[in-house]
């Protein structure tokens, strides 16, 4: 027990550190910043630099990486960024922190690490850290500075919330920053320490983390985001104290899972890492009060009104034109390449389309009804390896491999839906991001699904005498698939279902008063949305004719859903573009040297603060641009 | 005939009895404002006739029929519409699209199979209403802009010609006035003055008593959870008793 | 520095509201140093905006804002307390989660330099808010609540208190110590922006009453002769 103990609650007590850090700014200024795992891994790279490479004293390293590096990334981000997000819709909020954490380490990557994990960071003490005790019963020094440095920091931060007049103001601030104002107190700077002060903590986790893993490795910076979400979540997004304890709890029980559950089972091994996404979606379904605390308990919310959302609308005739032309520019650009491309550009062709109908889920959910899910590139890979089993072991035929992918993942969709009947928003968005976790540890691993790292193949059976073994047939179908889609996914949008989700997204209340069915109407989004993500995950696994779990990890659903929005998550176009985007670009890159590799990456991250101004993307944007200056010219032309 | 008919409403808050055995008729063609100060009830009573609040006792039938335990969408497909205190507009839709889903929306059609067959948005049958309900609302200018840049009055009338839209047998109208300037709330009393005279029965909830003046056949005077008086407003509202209770509704 | 007599606060042809929602049309107004004006009106009439457009919580579309001689129309709320303006807002004007004594501590430290006197003061005004100096100001009754809200200005009294129906639905007895600290508050020197519902409870305190509707004011006209 006391051998679980030990090597549970360092884990816990990092889950906590960042979980708090999570709660004060959520508290003190709306945003939701997943960012922090970015930043915890910023910080872990320059201790590893100082102290590892180059030696520095202790004391000197510890302040560089954690309180100037740390707390000076908190307070730009939020100077630059945040402050001005406080009222924007959700959906930019998330999409601007998602970026954050996948821009920022691949700018460090890309910029200075390279890529690749550092083995044998430096820790807080000695490295290699002593070990003390002897047996099971022992405890290195490493661990033992993680729980002194939390025990030290909960300590402080407690101390000064109760005791101090800067965490007199922030706790005013957190209750109801207009009102804080009216008695003197300056929010916007209270709102800015708030965050330097998390950022500096989330720093500390992340110099504190690396040794536990004896690496510095990414990965664990973004797992360590979602335990810190599910403590806070325990926490209820408002409790300091609790949020601690979910920490330590998640930290401990994951240890216990593995001692008092079976071995060997390819389900323990899943069900480990999976106890946060599971504590996290339990919290979410359970505390539905979570969704609506906030604007009740401020008595000054109503001061500040939501900005405006949305993009003004093209004169329809204008649209249709600007669409149907660029679907026949895009058709012909195909049968282009279909003729004259090499065999490997045609290869990472047909992998573009095949990510634009994947891409296309994204319209429907996030473009069509407002709603966020961070699970898609889960359901795309249920749809591919739907289709490479059943190719496999049923010699199912190409075409039938991919209706069938889009059905089961459809069918998967169903049950994803059941959060968003619950709650909304950022919590349906976090319900979806810890739905797609489980996924990916519980299922993806299972040899009848996506066997884990190892993978499947994906044959391609004939259809009677038709073969799509050589590229450019397989690319003509793949072309064919995403014309269908895309229709399909456009008569939606101009359709019923079109209209009712455009009501839905516009007021959910309204909505209902006229007769829309709120909830079979998200229930129908999400289960169409992710049948065309399981479609596009079985002709991409088609297309690469072997897939593995690590084709589609809930990174994967994070970074799809920032390239999307970089290029229009509302429009068609916007759709083929991100598929287009997502799988040329690296090809660009890949002439780069090896340790530039993560340039695609720091592109698109940091692209996706474009969301911020351009919510309907930049295609639609920019074609918009082009009709107008087209018109302009014609007129002038005319006037003339 | 009576359209709208609550019985006995009694809702409580925690200790707080919001609604004490509130009764209320509405006739066809009837327009029939509820007023009161401050803390009187008339947001209960209206969630309660609405389905958005459960009364803890009593029954609404609307055109005879018990709907007191129906959720909100199904009364509006039985005829039941709405506007809202602040705006609630399907704000990335234009004028005529908020229309044309609403008058869908009543109707039920199989949206998902139709279209993928029909996917045409035209249906001359919505059309031909959606035009008449924005010649009568005078809308006709701003039917393909935006429902997001509207100027707040124009957003009223859209709201109201989307309540119209669905065919209702009544309108439930929350404050249509508040936020308006002098021009617009003219246009909403003759906009209100239309829609009854096209056989539509209004409830408004308002706090403007010379809008109720203008516009009301009768008005239910509501004080501290429980119907004061009713009848004709010049009458009713003039009277000593009302305007008594109306004013030291406050310091309750 | 104006003195008494002087216009302490001047707004004109204010156009104000919440995104698209436009409450006030060309509102002017005028407060001298140290007297008191009440504006009164039905709900809905943009009472409350006027006291939030005075104070810098929503910022004027059109018009602007003078406070004691300075052009104050984008400035922030926390310069134009520190600048010595009090406004306590309508409905809970306190910080729930916070003591009694942290809610008076945290305004005494933006307003004076004396935190420990200006407490003392407050205290030694509303012994009721000594006694519970530990507790969560959410678990204050209502009239509590407006009293300790008026404590944090009592202790040392700023230039402009602008009061938002601070005796909405209070009893009679908890009103009258309201008005009790009002008129300690104007007494000491603080000129007042009173907004009220009722044009009579106004008139305890002061002559000077301007009524709202419909987003606009003019004088109240005086159906009897005081």
């Amino acid at each position: 027990m006391t051998r679980y103990l030990i090597s549970g609650v360092p884990f816990g007590c990092i889950y906590a550190l960042v979980g708090l850090g999570l709660v004060i700014t959520y508290r003190s200024s709306g945003v939701f910043n997943l960012a922090f795992g970015a930043q915890a891994y910023l910080s872990a790279a320059v201790f590893y630099e100082t102290r590892g490479t180059h030696r520095w004293p202790l004391w000197a390293a510890t302040l560089t990486s954690v309180v100037i590096v740390g707390g000076a990334v908190g307070y730009i981000l939020e100077r630059v960024l945040f402050r001005r997000l406080r009222t924007a819709p959700m959906v930019v909020r998330l999409v601007s922190s998602l970026g954050l954490l996948v821009g920022i380490p691949a700018l460090i990557q890309a910029a200075w690490l390279g890529v690749g994990t550092r083995l044998a960071p430096p820790a807080l003490g000695p490295t290699p850290p002593d070990v003390i005790g002897t047996g099971t019963d022992r405890i290195d020094t490493a661990q033992l500075a993680v729980v002194a440095a939390t025990v030290l920091i909960t300590v402080a931060i407690g101390f000064m919330f109760r005791y101090t007049p800067l965490g007199l103001r922030m706790r005013a601030v957190v209750e109801s920053p207009r009102l804080a104002e009216l008695v003197g107190v300056d929010s916007a700077r209270v709102s800015s320490l708030a965050w330097i002060v998390s950022s500096v903590v989330a720093g500390l986790a992340g110099v504190l983390l690396a040794p536990l893993y004896r690496s510095v490795d990414v990965f664990n910076f973004d797992t360590l985001v979602v335990a810190a979400i599910a403590a806070a979540a325990i926490g209820r997004l408002t409790s300091l104290s609790l949020t601690v304890a979910g920490g330590l709890v998640l930290g401990i029980g994951q240890e216990l899972i593995t001692a008092y559950l079976p071995l060997g089972s390819q389900f323990v091994k899943g069900l480990r890492p999976s106890l946060p996404f599971l504590l996290l979606l339990i919290a979410l379904l359970a505390w539905p009060s979570l969704a609506r605390r906030g604007s009740g308990a401020d008595p000054l919310a109503g001061v500040d009104p939501p900005t405006a959302t949305g993009p003004i609308a093209l004169p329809a005739r204008i649209q249709s034109l600007s669409s149907s032309s660029q679907a026949g520019a895009a058709l012909a650009v195909a049968v282009v390449m279909a003729l004259v491309l090499p065999s490997y550009w045609l290869y990472v062709g047909t992998e573009a389309v095949a990510m634009g109908v994947v891409f296309l889920s994204f319209t429907v959910l996030v473009g069509m009804s407002g709603q966020v899910s961070l699970c898609q590139a889960e359901f795309a890979g249920i749809g591919a390896f739907t289709a490479g089993q059943l190719a496999s072991h049923y010699n199912l035929s190409v075409v039938a491999g991919l209706i069938a992918g889009g059905v089961v993942a459809g069918l998967v969709g169903v049950v994803a839906a059941v959060p968003s009947l619950r709650v909304g928003g950022i919590y349906l968005a976090l319900a979806t991001f810890a739905f797609g976790l489980l996924v990916d540890n519980l299922v993806f691993p299972q040899s009848w699904a996506g066997n884990g790292t190892t993978g499947i193949v994906v044959p391609r059976p004939l259809i009677g005498p038709v073969s799509f073994n050589a590229n450019r047939p397989f690319f003509a179908l793949s072309v064919l698939v995403l014309a269908l889609a895309a229709l399909l996914v456009s008569r939606l949008k101009r359709g019923t279902i079109g209209l009712y989700l455009g009501a839905l997204r516009g007021s959910e209340v309204a909505a209902e008063s006229i007769g829309i069915d709120v909830r079979r109407a998200k229930v129908v989004a999400f289960t169409l949305s992710a049948g065309v993500a399981g479609l596009g995950g079985a002709l991409l696994g088609t297309t690469l004719g072997a897939v593995s779990a690590s084709n589609f990890t809930f990174f994967q659903s994070l970074f799809w859903l920032v390239v999307v929005a970089i290029t229009g998550v509302r429009t068609v176009g916007g759709a083929v573009a991100a598929g287009v985007a997502i799988t040329v670009v690296p090809e660009f890159l890949a002439t780069l040297p090896s340790r530039y590799s993560t340039v695609a990456a720091v592109l698109f991250g940091f692209g996706a603060l474009s969301y911020i101004r351009h919510q309907e993307g930049l295609v639609p944007w920019a074609s918009r641009a082009i009709v107008d200056r087209a018109r302009r010219v014609w007129s002038g032309g005319g006037a003339g | 005939m009576t359209v709208l008919e609550a019985t006995s409403l009694t809702k409580r808050f925690g200790g707080i009895l919001a609604l004490s055995d509130v009764s209320l008729r509405i006739d066809e063609s009837e327009l029939v404002a509820v007023i009161g100060p401050n803390g009187a009830g008339k947001t209960t009573l209206f969630d309660c006739l609405l389905g958005t609040t459960r009364p803890d006792s009593g029954s609404v039938l609307l055109d005879g029929r018990d709907i007191t335990n129906l959720p909100v969408h199904r009364r509006a497909r039985l005829g039941m519409a709405r506007t809202f205190q602040r705006v609630e507009l399907f704000s990335e839709l234009t004028v005529r699209q908020n229309l044309i889903v609403a008058a869908r929306a009543r109707r039920q059609h199989r949206g998902l199979v139709r279209d993928l067959i029909a996917p045409t948005a035209e249906r001359p049958e919505e059309q031909a209403r959606v035009n008449s309900l924005l010649s009568l609302l005078g809308l006709d200018e701003d039917a393909d802009r935006q429902a997001q840049v509207l100027s707040l009055g124009r957003a009223r009338l859209v709201e109201l010609a989307r309540a119209l839209a669905t065919d209702p047998s009544v309108v439930l109208a929350d404050e249509p006035s508040s936020g308006l300037d002098d021009a617009d709330r003219h246009t909403l009393v003759q906009a209100l003055t239309s829609v009854r005279a096209g056989g539509t029965s209004v409830l408004l909830v308002e706090h403007d008593l010379d809008l109720v003046r203008a516009v009301a056949d009768r008005v239910y005077v509501l004080s501290a959870g429980l119907v004061l008086t009713e009848g004709h407003p010049a009458t009713t509202l003039d009277s000593a008793a009302v305007e008594a209770a109306y004013r030291a509704g406050v310091d309750r | 520095m104006s003195e008494a007599g002087e216009v302490l606060l001047r707004l004109e042809e204010v156009d104000a509201g919440y995104g698209k929602f436009r409450v006030l049309f060309g509102v002017s107004l005028t407060l001298l140093a140290g007297s008191a004006c009440a504006v009164v009106g039905p709900n809905g009439a943009g009472k409350t905006t006027l006291a939030r457009v005075c104070s810098g919580l929503v910022r004027p579309t059109r018009g602007s804002v003078v406070f004691d001689g300075r052009d104050v129309t984008s400035s922030s709320p926390h310069d134009l307390a520190t600048a010595g303006m009090a406004h306590i807002p309508e409905g809970r004007g306190v910080f729930a989660s916070l003591t009694v004594e942290e809610n008076l501590v945290l305004a005494f430290r933006q307003s004076t330099r004396r935190v420990d006197e200006a407490l003392e003061a407050a205290f030694e005004v509303y012994p009721r808010l000594r006694e519970r100096r530990r507790q969560a100001a959410g678990t204050l009754s209502g009239g509590e609540q407006r009293l300790l809200a008026l404590a944090r200005v009592l202790a040392d009294p700023p230039r402009l208190v602008i009061a938002d129906e601070l005796a909405l639905g209070l009893a009679p007895a908890a009103i009258e110590e309201i008005y009790a600290g009002l008129g300690r508050l104007h007494h000491a020197g603080a000129a007042l922006l009173l907004v009220e519902q009722r044009a009579d409870r106004a008139r305890l305190l002061t002559n000077d009453v301007v009524e709202m509707s419909h987003g606009r004011v003019s004088p109240l006209q005086e159906e009897t002769p005081p």
